[in-house]
């Protein structure tokens, strides 16, 4: 939220609006409108939300990229709020990254022409995002553990967030299409993507080295002598996301150093 | 008798942030706050616990690019100019708080002759490079200084590029030795992430140990047998730490962290947003825009007490409540090792406690004197001792051999506040920025073999695509302050490396460009861009 904003809605506030237009900027805000609630409670809603947001503003370290600066101005600094970068490189890649046990992230390039001929598929074909388990597989096209399909319009969508089942396991992806006998062609395969463990391993074996004698010892696990007690993280992006109020001190303790915490 | 070991770990980092081409620029203030709130504290807690004789040992990693900034000339002159500022201010703030309250004009008093302090140490001392300080300590065996990957770059997300991997490494380990004359043992990797196989990278170049979170043994491939409080060693002959999640939780947590108690200074009341506009306008962005002065008269008092109602600071009653808690972190420290102790059969415990270092003295001002008072008592406690990671790896005998489990420090533990709605859009570019920097290097294998303009240009789009890959960029755009900043840093990065990359592509090189680019993004001279050869898994 910036400065005008806040000011035009103060000056907005001024301008004796009428109670639907009241709550229904409330909402808009995302404040709580009660139905029952009188005019007089719904302004003071509002009021509260602008000291909020000056309160925030105070707090917020302000950029350089709003303050107009002293020295000399050289047009390539100045401009750089505007910069445009390319939508694509022209080229066909498909990857995928990890972004947590249950979670992957693809995204995709495509070339001209794969571009083409994908957009323009005849009626009753679609554009589809497979998804393959192959954990522990050398992977032939057809021999993963479970496939997963996403059907993806090109032309809105450049990712996607997929939620799979196993964490620690091995993943690819493959963009291709379904052609009207339901046969899938594969145009684009991604790289491979393992997802990170979750849980302690059922490993029953204990490995050492002695630094001294230079000596590896294998012995079966004797079990691990602390048990540890995890932090049920509260998940911050999902169902609460971080309220504008916080302060950026506590916002980097819960961002970082420590899960969840 | 076995005591238990405490390993404290100091995560000093910020972001390249460095605008020649401004004579004021509001983010170059990272650094300054952090070196008057931070560094430089450390350096006299350092001080003062050398002449009282007593042995402290603290680990501490000074990122790539915090060692550039501070070894530069011309931010070293900013800050100069900056503290002299402030130090003005202070003097002015004696005179105004006499007529105000008693305890701001003895805080006033007080910051004015801290900061000639702190400006004292910087320029008398060290003449203007507090590397030197922490060199100095380093030598003098207090201080394990390790390195950081070159920009701390979010690895994880470059596994498909062994070359990006092994880029950021190399230059951090290098310019690790420009500055302290040797090669690093340790490394901490940025945002403390790692995924299973890049033990193999860092054994590579040498690097004896790294740091994990908690889960990352919780979670390992074999079940460490003590948990995380002893290092475990990798298949690739790397030693790994792991944190130890007590230790930050009593330390850092926004809930029940020592920071928020009341008697402690309160972050977010400052003269530069108190003070009314034409007495403070010299002080703050001469464009008018508010900021931090780092002179500050109020408590945290509660923390539900409004901004609004907090009370007065008082410097006396917060060094106190900083000794009590430090007295108080020793016991729970003494108490946590007799346990693990006894668990472990006379076996030591390796309690490891690491913290980004600007929770000491900028977010927690009193952080400094917290942990100076630690390493005091806890030289003298018969059940603790302090150790630097390179001691317990020099000591161990006998070690568990795991490979930790892919993970990160971030909320949740993995790689959402890196890859999330707000920054995914990040990723693709910065991929193909090291796929054509990789198809560049191999055209051009051998960097005396061609023009200098277009050596220098190669070395350039490798300093355009290492910034572009600072954590810090993906981070500040989910914690949503200074996001601008952030996606102006990325873009401009990306579009300088793709135009130099079609200037050496057409062999049209423009010097004038270029030259701007190397005056502005001038981090790592001693850059090699054939570093983005070694493509081999």
């Amino acid at each position: 939220m910036v400065d005008g904003n806040i000011e035009k809605l103060k000056k907005w506030l001024d301008s004796n609006p009428t109670i639907q237009e009241l709550k229904s900027q409330a909402r808009i805000l995302g404040l709580k409108v009660k139905r029952m609630m009188k005019k007089r409670e719904v302004i003071k809603l509002i009021e509260g939300y602008i000291n909020q947001m000056q309160e925030l503003q105070k707090i917020q370290r302000p950029s350089s990229a709003n303050s107009a600066n002293d020295v000399k101005e050289d047009q390539e600094i100045k401009r750089e709020e505007d910069i445009k970068l390319p939508e694509s490189y022209n080229k066909n890649k498909l990857v995928v990254l990890p972004v947590n046990p249950n979670w992957l992230h693809v995204y995709w390039d495509l070339s001209k022409k794969t571009s083409e001929s994908l957009m323009n598929l005849p009626n009753g074909f679609r554009t589809v995002l497979r998804i393959y388990d192959v954990t522990f597989i050398d992977f032939n096209g057809n021999n993963a553990h479970r496939t997963f399909e996403i059907s993806v319009d090109l032309r809105t969508m450049k990712n996607y967030y997929v939620n799979v089942p196993m964490p620690n396991a091995d993943y690819l992806a493959e963009l291709g299409y379904v052609s009207p006998d339901g046969e899938f062609h594969p145009i684009i395969r991604s790289n491979l993507c393992k997802t990170p463990p979750n849980s302690p391993s059922q490993s029953t074996r204990e490995r050492w080295l002695d630094i001294r004698k230079k000596r590896k010892i294998v012995t079966p696990s004797e079990g691990v002598l602390v048990k540890e007690v995890e932090t049920i993280p509260g998940s911050i992006f999902n169902n609460n996301p971080l309220s504008k109020e916080e302060s950026i001190w506590q916002l980097f303790s819960r961002l970082r150093s420590g899960r969840g915490m | 008798m076995p005591k238990g070991n405490v390993v404290f770990v100091l995560h000093a980092h910020l972001p390249y942030v460095h605008h020649p081409e401004y004579k004021f620029f509001l983010e170059e203030n990272w650094l300054f706050e952090a070196i008057t709130e931070t560094y430089v504290p450390l350096l006299r807690m350092f001080k003062r616990l050398e002449k009282e004789g007593i042995k402290f040992n603290l680990t501490m990693s000074i990122t790539p690019p915090l060692m550039e900034m501070l070894a530069n000339k011309s931010l070293q002159e900013k800050y100069i100019n900056r503290m002299t500022k402030l130090i003005e201010l202070a003097g002015k703030e004696i005179e105004r708080t006499k007529n105000e309250n008693p305890k701001k004009h003895k805080m006033a008093k007080y910051y004015y002759e801290d900061l000639k302090e702190i400006l004292y140490i910087f320029k008398d001392v060290y003449s203007g490079n507090i590397l030197n300080g922490f060199k100095e300590y380093m030598e003098k065996d207090r201080l394990d200084i390790i390195t950081c990957n070159a920009t701390h770059g979010f690895l994880p997300l470059m596994e498909m590029y062994p070359q990006a991997i092994r880029a950021q490494i190399e230059q951090g380990i290098k310019t690790y030795e420009k500055h302290m004359g040797r090669k690093p043992r340790g490394i901490w990797l940025a945002e403390s992430a790692y995924f299973s196989g890049l033990d193999k990278y860092l054994s590579e170049y040498g690097i004896e140990y790294f740091f994990v979170d908690s889960h990352g043994f919780w979670y390992a491939d074999e079940r460490p047998k003590y948990g995380v409080y002893r290092p475990i060693i990798t298949p690739n002959n790397v030693f790994v730490f792991a944190r130890d999640p007590e230790s930050s939780e009593q330390v850092w947590s926004a809930e029940i962290g020592y920071p928020g108690d009341g008697r402690y200074r309160e972050f977010y009341r400052d003269i530069g947003f108190d003070r009314e506009f034409e007495y403070i306008k010299p002080y703050i962005d001469p464009s008018g825009v508010r900021m931090n002065t780092g002179i500050k008269y109020h408590k945290i008092t509660s923390k539900q007490t409004p901004q609004n109602q907090k009370d007065f600071y008082d410097i006396d009653e917060a060094i106190q409540a900083a000794k009590e808690h430090a007295m108080d972190f020793l016991r729970k420290k003494e108490q946590q090792s007799k346990k693990l102790i006894s668990l472990f059969n006379g076996i030591e415990p390796v309690i490891v406690a690491p913290f980004d270092a600007e929770l000491f003295g900028h977010w927690w001002y009193e952080g400094p004197i917290f942990l100076e008072e630690f390493m005091r008592q806890a030289s003298k406690s018969s059940l603790v001792r302090t150790l630097k990671a390179s001691d317990v790896v020099d000591i161990v005998e006998k070690v568990q051999i795991a490979t930790p489990a892919t993970s990160t420090w971030g909320a949740n533990g993995y790689n959402e506040v890196w890859l999330n709605g707000t920054n995914d859009w990040i990723y693709p570019h910065l991929h193909e920025m090291v796929e054509k920097m990789t198809e560049l290097a191999q055209k051009y294998p051998n960097r005396y073999e061609i023009k200098p303009e277009i050596r220098r240009a190669l070395n350039q789009m490798a300093r355009e695509l290492l910034l572009a890959q600072s954590s810090d960029w993906a981070f500040i755009m989910t914690t949503r302050t200074s996001v601008e900043y952030a996606v102006n840093r990325t873009k401009t990065h990306i579009k300088r490396f793709l135009e130099l990359y079609d200037m050496v592509n057409s062999g049209k090189v423009d010097t004038k460009k270029l030259s701007y680019y190397e005056w502005t993004d001038d981090i790592f001279s001693d850059i090699d861009y054939t570093m983005y050869l070694k493509t081999e898994k």
